[in-house]
């Protein structure tokens, strides 16, 4: 029994980061249809620069200003990186925005690599100083707790900044008609650049809040785009509901998997993808789709 | 070597027997003080915490004396091929690695280069893929018309290229690219590639000796590995080596992460519920400290031992928040042998740390020991060999050198194995012990396993070997 | 992507010029240094493999993450063939490799081409990935992360080794290419050719007008694989290694690289991408320890400003200039 509350509470941590860097994948998605393979350099990109900040900052009582400055951060670098380059391509054929985001990711990895150094970054006191509760008798790190909580946090603020604010309802109108929007007088321009910006911040946390349980290091990118990809299609690509319930099921089957069948960790959640595609390839809560 | 001159041309047997005497009674005198020096360091039976207390004076200098020579040297410099990683995770491993290389070979080029040629590097990043590497190599040969390369190369690497360069003719010695069967069913009969680092089977065989010598009584096993070869042969080995030591020892656990993961917590819960003995992480790197983070988390080294048989290596990574009392082996540890004993080492430790206080926790590791290594070695090779013929050797003839050649470095003395071209020295274990003065865990006590002790003699496959006990 | 194929009514210019390629391509050898035998032996297998890509991006419209399974596939068979059971003999065994890879395709695209754009590149990048957790888990079969050290093969009886004879593989690999790129050719301009053109144009119209649309997309997408297949199994002996990592999709992001840089909207494109592609990467890699973020650089500025890759864009300058390539 208490074997079965340990991986649940796991599978919710595991869960919670990749619902943060998956909900940014979706949502550049699903507001400006752009499949953004660099996202896995701004996840990396957001832990080295966590690194940074926390080893600037720790001892302080201002070290957890690293997280949301890690992410403005990244986010800013997204805006950066979505005017300078990839606004010239969303008119046009969708083999552009794969073909443009994948040689971006190739650029930001390196650059991140030779801003960083090739060694990992550790980051100490963080992890250990937030200590261990008794869970049924055995410790539980305090820090998974805190992250499953800041996660669902921040998915309550997504959704009441998406359908209780202007800015939500602007976003969402993109999402669902673009020229209907940029007809009625929306400047899809800027909401296409405010979605790169929460999306490539949402990396950015997520990679943030990795660090200080585990560390930042060259890598890491490829496997965040590839598990975002994952919980994008099960969820349902370009939505913020999917995002979150793939991501927790893909968190709660790896936690369950690990324990009981462990052979097959790596290669089921490929199969699954592939899976769902076939089946119902909208996922869960995606737009409809129609079969060529 | 491509420079041949006609006068003081020794005949080819000559000039093996006289290496081979001279390197025979090398060895035994190397022997015999290799012996004093480390008697006193094998691993205490019963008492762990006692450290080693044989004091040895040994006053030898970082670099070999330069020997001026006389008969015919080329005048140009020697082009040393260098094809390591700077890119991808890898480059963590090698990077430190090619720093050190770095060092040696500015001290050496500062006394004069090696019998008054300098060295110079021509570097190649293979970012840890096999086919870029043999690329490099080829062009490197071809191309570049290098005399000598050497390799930090990963297993799949080592694998790689090795039959590349027994085609090549060009002395090539790898560094790390430690995979078991490179010369136990790739290359069986070696003859222009020389390995440097203890390969894998003997990093897990020493290590599975020094998890019995610590703790006798140990019977329930668990393993968090890295889930791809590496990872599950060393775990195949350790408990090979502990089934022959323990014979009611069983597997009570085991899980397998993949590698470069970032949580830990559903495979340490796994193993915790099976409540082993002892717990051995086979993971390296990165995925090594997140785990011993994670794991103090989960109250892990509370409830059980845990050991780790590369760890020695990366321990750094974890801090002042270290449990005490990890036993970790490595391959090469920066503070053994002890820098009061051991010259060569104090003054290795102190240049890279005056240098790269922030790389690899600020004191080399086994890259750095393999890479210093390499550059001396050939340095003692050709000297050695120049010696014999009186004029620069040839390939082949440092090539018959090395083959016997035993060479004092920062962890101590190594040499190679004749038949299979292996160099092999002291595996070393130790439990971590948290010190303020460095500001992470060191290793404390220390001690050694010589390689007589796990080293399957060469021609014999490690499980053969291992069954015979 | 709205570019159509072009090709010259002149046909004393594409004569010479194929000529000219052809002697310069059976000269490599003599260049003297075995290194380029080598390179020229590996370009050669990247653009028998862009060609091959080319069917689905260039030709049907779809961008595929998956087609480095399809090389890796090849290259494994090759490699398992010789090294574990100790098959041998040199053309059946490539043979083999390219038909169980056009198997393998005709399975897995069957499932992928019910579906287009990005759920397609979606669905292949799983696959592939599914495969380089399989190769790299089953490492008792595989060899894992090592991966599998191929012994020479045998031709006509005798050992071969590409290291050993770099010229004379490289002759063999010439061969097949020019195969390989003459079967393409004439499939190109076959009426399936022109069927793909139209599905990729206007998929809705090509329907209405009677074209099988699905089933000729699956026609594509084994073509492309039995060439990915073929690469592989050649490239296999050239490196006597293999790794997971060709299963991996940034490994078929250099396919993508190389088609893309050559120009996906004419034949010679891809020929011309693979060459220029492995050249490029070679030197690249060679000169600087920063060549992920030079390629990257690369990329981006080609997809930007040089869509339609080498030699598209010269195409186009030079119908503007000269005006003799007429033809829309």
């Amino acid at each position: 029994m208490i074997e079965v509350i340990r991986f649940i509470l796991d599978g919710l941590f595991y869960g919670s980061i990749l619902y943060l860097v998956a909900s940014g994948l979706t949502l550049i998605f699903g507001v400006a249809n752009i499949l953004n393979l660099a996202h896995g350099a701004f996840y990396m990109l957001g832990a080295y620069v966590a690194a940074i900040l926390i080893k600037l900052m720790i001892g302080t009582p201002y070290t957890v200003i690293a997280f949301p400055l890690a992410a403005v951060i990244v986010g800013l670098t997204g805006i950066a990186i979505e005017r300078g380059f990839i606004k010239w391509i969303y008119e046009k054929d969708y083999t552009y925005q794969l073909l443009l985001t994948f040689g971006l990711s190739l650029v930001l990895s390196d650059a991140v690599r030779i801003t960083f150094g090739t060694e990992p970054m550790y980051v100490t006191k963080l992890y250990a100083h937030a200590g261990a509760i008794d869970v049924l008798g055995n410790p539980y790190p305090v820090y998974n707790l805190i992250v499953i909580g800041l996660a669902f946090l921040i998915g309550c603020l997504l959704w009441l900044m998406m359908s209780k604010t202007r800015v939500g309802k602007v976003i969402r109108a993109c999402a669902l008609d673009r020229e209907m929007s940029e007809g009625i007088g929306i400047n899809t321009s800027r909401v296409f650049a405010l979605a790169f910006f929460i999306g490539t911040a949402l990396a950015g946390i997520s990679g943030a809040l990795v660090v200080p349980q585990s560390a930042a290091m060259l890598g890491i990118d490829a496997d965040a785009l590839i598990q975002s990809f994952i919980v994008i299609v099960i969820g349902g690509v370009g939505s913020m509901k999917g995002a979150l319930i793939g991501s927790l099921i893909i968190g709660l089957i790896r936690a369950f998997g690990i324990a009981l069948f462990p052979e097959i960790e790596l290669a089921i959640a490929y199969l699954v993808m592939a899976i769902v595609l076939l089946v119902r390839p909208q996922g869960l809560f995606g737009r409809e789709y129609r079969a060529a | 070597m491509r420079v041949m001159s006609e006068e003081a041309k020794i005949s080819r047997r000559k000039f093996i027997a006289g290496t081979v005497a001279a390197t025979i009674a090398g060895i035994v005198v190397g022997a015999g003080g290799t012996y004093a020096a480390f008697a006193g360091a094998r691993a205490p039976e019963k008492t762990v915490t006692t450290t080693v207390t044989k004091t040895v004076t040994t006053t030898v200098t970082a670099a070999s004396p330069t020997i001026t020579p006389t008969g015919a040297i080329p005048s140009g410099p020697i082009k040393l091929g260098v094809i390591t990683i700077f890119t991808g995770p890898g480059a963590m491993l090698f990077d430190p690695g090619f720093k050190a290389l770095e060092i040696e070979v500015e001290k050496i080029n500062a006394q004069g280069g090696i019998l008054g040629r300098k060295i110079e590097l021509v570097v190649k990043d293979s970012g840890g893929k096999p086919d870029v590497c043999v690329d490099h190599f080829k062009r490197l040969v071809t191309e570049e018309k290098v005399d000598y390369i050497t390799v930090g190369a990963t297993s799949a690497e080592a694998c790689a290229i090795a039959p590349v360069v027994e085609e090549s003719n060009v002395l090539t010695i790898i560094q790390e690219g430690t995979a078991t069967k490179l010369f136990e069913e790739v290359d069986t009969s070696p003859k222009y590639v020389f390995r440097i680092a203890n390969y894998d089977a003997l990093d897990a065989i020493s290590h599975a000796i020094a998890i019995h010598q610590a703790w006798p009584d140990a019977k329930k096993f668990a393993v968090i590995g890295a889930d791809y070869v590496w990872g599950h042969d060393e775990w195949n080995i350790i408990t090979t080596v502990l089934k022959k030591l323990v014979p009611d020892m069983e597997i009570v656990a085991e899980a397998w992460p993949p590698l470069f993961s970032t949580d830990y917590s559903a495979h340490i819960s796994k193993v915790l519920a099976a409540k082993p003995d002892v717990v051995e992480l086979c993971l390296w790197g990165g995925d090594l400290v997140t785990c011993i983070k994670q794991g103090t988390g989960y109250g892990l080294f509370k409830q059980c031992r845990v050991s780790s048989v590369t760890g020695g290596e990366y321990v750094w990574g974890v801090g002042m928040e270290c449990p005490d009392g990890i036993l970790c082996s490595t391959r090469y540890y920066f503070l053994y042998p002890p820098w009061d004993r051991w010259h060569i080492n104090k003054e290795f430790n102190e240049e890279f740390h005056r240098r790269y206080p922030d790389v690899h926790g600020g004191y080399p590791g086994f890259n750095c020991n393999s890479a210093y290594t390499v550059i001396h070695a050939l340095k003692l090779a050709i000297e050695k060999a120049y010696t014999m013929t009186g004029r620069w050797p040839e390939t082949e003839e440092i090539i018959a050198t090395m083959e016997n050649l035993m060479i004092p470095t920062p962890g101590g003395y190594r040499y190679f194995r004749k038949e299979d071209h292996q160099m092999l020295g002291y595996a070393i274990s130790g439990f971590t012990k948290v010190s303020a003065e460095y500001g992470f865990a060191i290793l404390d006590p220390v001690w050694a396993v010589p390689p007589e002790e796990m080293a399957p003699p060469p021609g014999k496959k490690w499980k053969e070997w291992v069954e015979s006990w | 992507m709205k570019a159509k194929i072009g090709w010259t009514t002149n046909r004393l210019h594409s004569f010479a010029g194929i000529t000219i390629s052809l002697v310069a391509l059976f000269c490599i050898p003599l260049l003297g240094s075995s290194y380029y035998d080598f390179l020229f032996s590996l370009a050669l297998i990247y653009s028998m493999w862009a060609l091959g890509y080319n069917f689905l991006l260039g030709y049907t419209g779809l961008l595929s993450f998956g087609h480095g399974a399809f090389f890796g596939l090849g290259a494994y068979t090759v490699a398992i063939l010789v090294t574990k059971f100790s098959f041998k003999p040199f053309l059946p065994v490539i043979g083999i490799a390219v038909l169980a890879t056009a198997f393998l395709g005709a399975v897995i695209g069957y499932l992928c081409v019910r579906y287009t754009e990005v759920y397609f590149a979606l669905l292949t990048l799983a696959f592939s990935m599914f495969f380089y957790a399989l190769v790299f888990k089953l490492y008792y079969w595989t060899g894992g992360s090592d991966g599998i050290g191929i012994r020479p093969p045998d031709l006509f009886g005798l050992r071969f080794s590409a290291i050993e004879y770099p010229a004379h593989y490289y002759y063999i690999t010439l061969a097949f290419f020019l195969i390989s790129v003459y079967i393409g050719w004439r499939i190109v301009n076959s009426p399936f050719g022109k069927a793909l053109q139209a599905i990729r144009d206007n998929p809705l119209k090509a329907e209405a007008i009677g074209i099988p649309v699905r089933r000729y997309k699956w026609y594509a997408f084994i073509i492309s694989t039995a060439y990915s297949g073929l690469a592989g199994a050649l490239y296999a002996p050239l490196f006597g290694h293999v790794v997971p990592d060709l299963f991996h999709f940034l490994f078929a992001g250099e396919v993508l690289f190389a088609t893309l840089l050559g120009g996906y909207t004419i034949f010679l494109g891809p020929i011309v991408g693979g060459i220029v592609f492995t050249v490029a990467k070679r030197y690249i890699t060679a000169v600087t320890i920063y060549w992920p973020l030079v390629l990257g650089a690369l990329l981006v500025a080609v997809t930007l400003f040089f869509p339609q890759g080498i030699v598209g864009t010269t195409y186009s300058l030079l119908r503007r200039k000269i005006g003799i390539k007429g033809g829309e």
